[in-house]
């Protein structure tokens, strides 16, 4: 059994590793909003699945996941039917290629689980076919679900969501469940309070998932709670600084585990 | 003159009551250019250490916690002058002395706030994520004046294997000896494997070490003397009436200090504060730079906390015993005076040797480090092994012989560190004050340019 990230070992040098040792066996990649299984028999490529995708495609999806946790279980059953005939070195090569595109897309979030919905912003962009297909899903699902659903190769929807990321003609809707953290509070002082500091890191993290102005709301564990702007500050990872005074109000002190969940802030 | 007879000059010169002035007008203007911040900070001081001992690391730059770096700056600070010191000040410069120490310490909590502050501002960090500062580094990056911090470096460097090592080493011989029967050569041994152990797992297990040996020293010394001022407890007011009245009217005679001048009591008060809690010496920076921290300010607070715990805290314990036993009015020499007051409590001698040897052994570790670091700036890292080396060796031999030249050498050294220390405090007071603003207006801190 061989355990890992994909953020540490990307999924074509895995396969690579895998096939160059012989193995049989399934590797199971398992992102919070989907399950892929690359099959492997005797080193060869056997099967892929990805949700809805398979073969090929479903290798190309999973290539474009910067991190996602994955186990190759060696005593898992082979799918019955193989969908990948290409030979080894091609595939590899063409994961590589597929990869490098997921690489270059930098405006579509790393979170495949936050959905989509169409701007109100107007302007010119010439549509191309796959963006086309891609505006009759997009309303309501998620990442995710477009990626799998979409008629085109994924590498291809994802670079029409890219795209119209970019220019303003879809925005990323505040998921329902985003995430909330538990920080330890730090105070400040000083004359500005109802601000609330976090690391640059979680900042950005939120800052690319939330598609407006953003705020967090705070709950103390005496259940105490209050809203706060939020801004990035370095060197502060774990932490949520809060002026003094804030903190006397949340009825908490320093070092007090915090409940952060942030949330758009109206308006914003 | 001899070169023994030089090191007797300057050592009388740098630990002469002149330095001393010096000393407290250096605090003087740290707490001027800090705003008071001892007094007006007081309680988000408290808040910001005492209030915040189980959080354990802050911010990315740094090894230890701020807590534990605290602890092996105290592991350092505390040691026989908590003890001796405060009994040697009471039988030269009588109860009045006490106040002097306050005094110092007061003062003194400015100078160390100071002195952590700059030394996490100028620490220097490097690809594997670890840290080296202290004096030699805020000297050499913050006045741009390398040579006076390498002079540090040198000063400290030599001062570890003196008042850090063999003194600590002899004295810890010294107490297993007369109480427990131990040759001073299996002491040595016993000192040697310690220290050697604790080194060699660099920063991190000397402060794993503190953070434990430190608190219940100081719980334990604490748990002492409070037991001894519960059968003496008809003294305690007297023993402050007399520390009050005794600082004013020096010449009013008390018992052993009969006929002490004003300037022998503000000697020995001030004197022996200083050398308990080493505000000015700059050695505890080194310590505090180690710290994981947000803001050097925030490490700030843990240098202010230090001399609190150190001068007004145990050494008050220390002053309220010998005086509310009132032992000491009959005169004698320090440790046996601390002997009789700590008598009614039957073990007495046996608890104060558990006491001193925890207190040693603290200090012999931290103050390795110190030298280590010192060494470090001096020679590059290669250097870190061949010193540990060398101070396993002297703490095996510390505990066989006098060596009173190395002693009288180090203790120079230790005095002198507080030249080049004491230069760079005033000169990047503004560096200090400007941080501190900045902190108490919410500022993040910005690495110096």
């Amino acid at each position: 059994m061989l355990k890992g990230n994909l953020s540490e070992f990307p999924l074509g040098t895995l396969i690579q590793t895998l096939a160059a040792a012989g193995r049989s066996g399934v590797l199971v990649v398992s992102p919070p909003w989907i399950e892929g299984r690359v099959a492997l028999r005797s080193g060869g490529l056997y099967a892929a699945h990805a949700g809805a995708r398979e073969g090929w495609e479903a290798l190309e999806l999973l290539a474009g996941l910067p991190s996602a946790p994955f186990i190759f279980d060696d005593t898992l059953p082979l799918p019955p039917e193989p969908n990948l005939a290409l030979p080894l070195e091609a595939a590899l090569a063409r994961i590589l290629a597929v990869s490098d595109h997921w690489a270059g897309l930098t405006h579509l979030p790393a979170d495949w689980r936050l959905s989509l919905a169409l701007s109100r912003k107007s302007g010119e962009l010439k549509l191309t076919p796959v963006m086309l297909q891609v505006l009759g899903l997009v309303e309501g699902r998620t990442i995710a679900r477009i990626l799998e659903e979409a008629e085109a190769a994924p590498v291809e929807v994802a670079k029409a969501l890219d795209r119209m990321l970019a220019e303003g003609v879809l925005v990323l809707r505040a998921p329902s469940e985003m995430r909330s953290e538990t920080l330890v509070a730090l105070s400040f002082y000083g004359k500005e309070t109802g601000v609330a500091y976090v690391d640059e890191a979680l900042y950005r993290e939120w800052a690319k998932l939330l598609p407006g102005a953003f705020g967090v709301r705070v709950k103390s564990p005496r259940g105490q709670e209050a809203v706060f702007k939020v801004r990035p500050r370095a060197d502060i990872p774990g932490r949520i600084m809060l002026h003094d005074k804030d903190l006397r109000r949340l009825r908490a002190g320093r070092g007090v585990k915090l409940n952060v969940h942030p949330e758009l802030r109206k308006g914003g | 003159m001899n070169v023994m007879e030089w090191i007797d000059q300057i050592n009388g010169w740098v630990w002469g009551f002149e330095m001393m002035l010096v000393f407290l007008a250096v605090g003087l203007y740290l707490t001027v250019r800090t705003g008071f911040i001892q007094f007006a900070r007081i309680g988000i001081i408290f808040r910001e250490t005492l209030g915040a001992i189980r959080e354990r690391a802050l911010g990315s730059g740094g090894d230890v916690s701020p807590f534990q770096a605290t602890m092996v700056a105290l592991g350092a600070t505390l040691g026989s002058g908590n003890i001796i010191g405060v009994a040697s000040a009471i039988l030269i410069g009588g109860p009045g002395a006490i106040f002097w120490m306050w005094m110092a310490g007061l003062v003194g909590m400015a100078t160390k706030f100071a002195e952590a502050v700059l030394a996490v501002h100028y620490r220097r960090q490097f690809a594997d994520g670890s840290v080296s500062g202290g004096p030699m580094y805020y000297i050499a990056r913050g006045l741009g004046m390398p040579w006076l911090g390498a002079l540090f470096a040198v000063f400290a460097a030599i001062a570890a294997f003196g008042i850090g090592n063999v003194v600590q080493v002899s004295a810890m011989a010294g107490a297993f000896e007369n109480n427990l029967g131990v040759p001073p050569v299996w002491t040595g041994l016993f000192a040697a494997i310690l220290v050697a152990y604790a080194l060699a797992g660099g920063i991190k297990r000397i402060a794993a070490f503190a953070q434990v040996l430190v608190p219940i020293m100081i719980f334990l010394y604490l748990a002492i003397a409070i037991a001894a001022l519960i059968t003496h407890a008809s003294g305690i007011i007297p023993a402050f009436v007399s520390i009050f009245q005794a600082a004013f009217t020096p010449q009013a005679g008390f018992g052993g200090a009969v006929g002490v001048t004003a300037k022998e009591m503000i000697k020995a008060g001030v004197g022996r504060g200083i050398f308990s809690n080493e505000a000015g010496l700059g050695s505890a920076a080194i310590a505090h730079a180690q710290a994981q921290v947000d803001h050097p300010v925030r490490q700030g607070f843990w240098g202010a906390m230090e001399v609190f715990i150190d001068t007004i805290v145990i050494n008050t314990f220390t002053a309220l015993v010998l005086l509310s036993v009132g032992s000491w009015m009959r005169g004698g020499k320090p440790f046996d005076v601390l002997l009789g007051s700590f008598s009614s409590l039957g073990p007495a001698k046996s608890l104060m040797a558990v006491v001193l040897i925890l207190f040693v052994f603290t200090t012999l570790v931290s103050w390795a480090f110190y030298g280590e670091e010192a060494a470090t700036f001096l020679f590059g890292e290669g250097i870190r092994w061949p010193y540990r080396l060398a101070y396993v060796v002297v703490a095996f031999v510390g505990g066989l012989g006098s060596f009173s030249a190395l002693i009288r050498l180090s203790d120079t050294m230790n005095g002198l560190m507080a030249i080049p220390n004491l230069i760079a405090l005033v000169l990047l007071g503004g560096v200090v004050a400007r941080l501190t603003r900045g902190f108490f207006s919410g500022e993040p801190c910005l690495p110096p340019e």
